[in-house]
């Protein structure tokens, strides 16, 4: 099948990444500048070192507090966030968001909105605004702090790489051939998580690929395509391993002179607790999709069953109905729930802080949402008409109650909200920051701030003049 | 025929493979730590960022922490930068150990006024914890303040 670019799917996509980003800008505007991390007082400093741009990003000793985990991509952006952090400091702006984030962001909107629109033309535009808006508005993806891009980046291969397969898979165009293992590559090289998702497409596309060899429920597809899609994800996640085990190190000992150090990939210690953690981890970030505070989790909860329920609802008439796409869709669903529950059990054996609650519900879910919400656009997709009648009326009550919700607590917090610790100071440094003058010396903030401000006072703002 | 037993075998590779190839990606990791450089930072100061940080991130801002950052200003003779740590511990959280040590600290300057206060304000607070014994060597203090301040009128 042969594509036409349609000028409608075309301009509703940027209307509605517009209408997106104009939310995320203004959450950010709300923000008054947002918070410094205070790992980010370090990060800032080092991106600004005097040293080869190469150097600086092949340093996961510095960049990483030496945990190295082969996503040096990641740092390039960050090392470009910070040129901006400073660019804008130097002009007294305040503005600890990080401008990468935020472009990947308004591209992860379009390439949903402009892809649902080209691939699935049968799902209501309503219900496609109603899904980019339940994205932006929560905190996994609008938190958008100056600190890591990684996330971002890995989400964005992860739209580029479910709709590069699905139009590969079902249309065999030349240029999925090409996007999807690029996206692939995106993502592996990003995050581990990126890595991690990778290799889950490729296991989902083995599992895919052997029922339809095996079952007489799954349609009958054309084999070459589904082979492309195994195979060149097998190769992507090979290229990952040989790139985290001996490609970057080599670099890195050529560049900086030193091994990395590989302790927090490999020693990871499983507990039992590690499991309900993981499990705790996904639904508590499905239900933070729909309800701003923890104290709603359960109007979120009650929402997500109802979601699901309608889902398997609708996939059970499918079958009844003798449609054949019921089974494969039930099958990627549960491969999606279980791959995001292993990869967030393993996320609480090697990183235990991501169970806190100012961490808990951060960037780090937003991969499983993005699959969540690929799979709920692939399943109305073929819905019944009444099914896609009724979908974006839910869609927009979600949206409604996550901002209901969010309004109902202090809306939009950021990460240090819930962290007594980490807020302490930064008004104080915001004031320092936009005006030299200010005498910061009475005020408490922690040493970090306090370099970062000597560094800024004799570096940053020393330049300007 | 030939086509599909090729399809099963790349279905079986990916299906094993990729979870094998994991494992052996963490087998194939080098066991030894190298030895990399400490990377000192500019002028990084541990002693200051275990007090201000250590204490504040993981104790979420308990009494003894905040006083600990206050107390090591303090010993670097940054006393401004200590007030403030004090003043974070009496003025935000209300610790009444706090109120306490900041008295101290004004004793210290010799602002008597405002040392009153911050020793008043603990008193109070240790009255209504019922905490006897902190409320009398609160009392302690303001007497051996008023005499302080009579020995210097």
């Amino acid at each position: 099948m042969k594509f036409t670019f349609k000028r409608t799917n075309f301009g509703a996509a940027c209307l509605g990444s517009f209408l997106c980003m104009v939310i995320l800008f203004l959450i950010t505007l709300y923000r008054d500048g947002g918070e410094l991390h205070q790992e980010s007082c370090f990060f800032f400093m080092n991106y600004l070192d005097d040293r080869p741009l190469i150097d600086i990003v092949m340093d996961p000793h510095r960049n990483d507090w030496s945990m190295y985990q082969a996503r040096e991509l990641s740092y390039f952006f960050d090392f470009l966030d910070t040129k901006f952090v400073a660019f804008l400091l130097k002009r007294q702006i305040v503005w600890f968001h990080s401008i990468c984030s935020l472009i990947i962001c308004g591209m992860m909107i379009f390439c949903q909105q402009y892809f649902t629109r080209r691939f699935f033309p049968k799902v209501p535009g309503l219900a496609v605004t109603a899904l980019s808006l339940l994205f932006v508005l929560s905190p996994q993806v609008n938190i958008l702090n100056y600190f890591r891009c990684a996330k971002y980046l890995t989400g964005l291969g992860l739209w580029g790489a479910l709709f590069a397969g699905y139009a590969a898979f079902r249309y065999d165009t030349e240029r999925s051939r090409f996007w999807f293992p690029a996206s692939l590559l995106l993502m592996v090289l990003s995050d581990r998580q990126g890595f991690f998702f990778a290799a889950a497409v490729s296991g989902t596309a083995g599992v895919l690929m052997l029922c339809f060899c095996f079952c007489r429920d799954f349609s009958p597809v054309p084999a070459r395509r589904l082979r492309f899609i195994v195979v060149s994800s097998c190769v992507v996640v090979l290229a990952g391993v040989l790139n985290d085990l001996y490609f970057t190190p080599a670099l890195i000992e050529a560049l900086n002179g030193y091994t990395p150090n590989f302790a927090y990939q490999r020693d990871i210690v499983f507990e039992p607790k590690n499991i309900s953690d993981g499990i705790l981890f996904f639904f508590g970030n499905a239900g933070n999709w729909f309800s701003a505070n923890s104290r709603h989790l359960m109007t979120a909860a009650v929402t997500g069953m109802l979601l699901a329920a309608g889902l398997a609802l609708e996939l059970f008439v499918e079958h009844r109905k003798g449609k054949r796409r019921a089974v494969p869709l039930a099958l990627l669903w549960f491969c999606a729930a279980g791959a995001s529950i292993v990869c967030a059990v393993g996320m609480a054996a090697r990183h235990p802080a991501v169970m806190r609650p100012e961490v808990l519900y951060g960037t780090y879910a937003m991969p499983m949402m993005i699959i969540c919400f690929f799979l709920l656009t692939l399943t109305a997709a073929g819905g019944t008409e009444r099914f896609l009648r009724i979908l974006p009326v839910l869609l927009f009550a979600a949206v409604a109650l996550r901002l209901g919700t969010e309004f109902a607590g202090s809306p939009f917090r950021t990460e240090g909200d819930l962290f007594q610790g980490y807020q302490t100071g930064q008004g104080v440094l915001k004031k320092a920051l936009r005006d030299p003058k200010f005498d910061d010396e009475k005020y408490c903030i922690p040493h970090r701030m306090e370099l970062f401000l000597k560094f800024y006072r004799e570096n940053v703002l020393k330049n300007r003049k | 025929m030939k086509e599909r037993s090729a399809d099963i075998c790349i279905g079986f590779a990916a299906v094993i493979g990729i979870p094998v190839l994991l494992l052996l990606q963490q087998f194939l990791m080098p066991k030894n730590k190298p030895a990399i450089p400490e990377h000192l930072e500019r002028d990084l100061n541990y002693r200051l960022l275990a007090a201000t940080e250590a204490g504040l991130e993981y104790s979420m801002g308990k009494a003894q922490h905040t006083a600990y950052a206050a107390a090591t200003y303090f010993a670097l003779k940054r006393h401004r930068r200590a007030e403030g740590w004090f003043r974070l511990g009496a003025a935000e959280f209300r610790y009444p150990s706090l109120m306490h040590f900041y008295g101290d600290f004004l004793v210290w300057h010799g602002r008597y006024r405002e040392a009153r206060r911050w020793y008043r304000l603990a008193l109070a607070r240790g009255r209504s914890a019922r905490q006897a014994r902190f409320a009398a060597f609160v009392e302690n203090k303001l007497r051996r303040l008023d005499a302080l301040e009579k020995k210097k009128k």
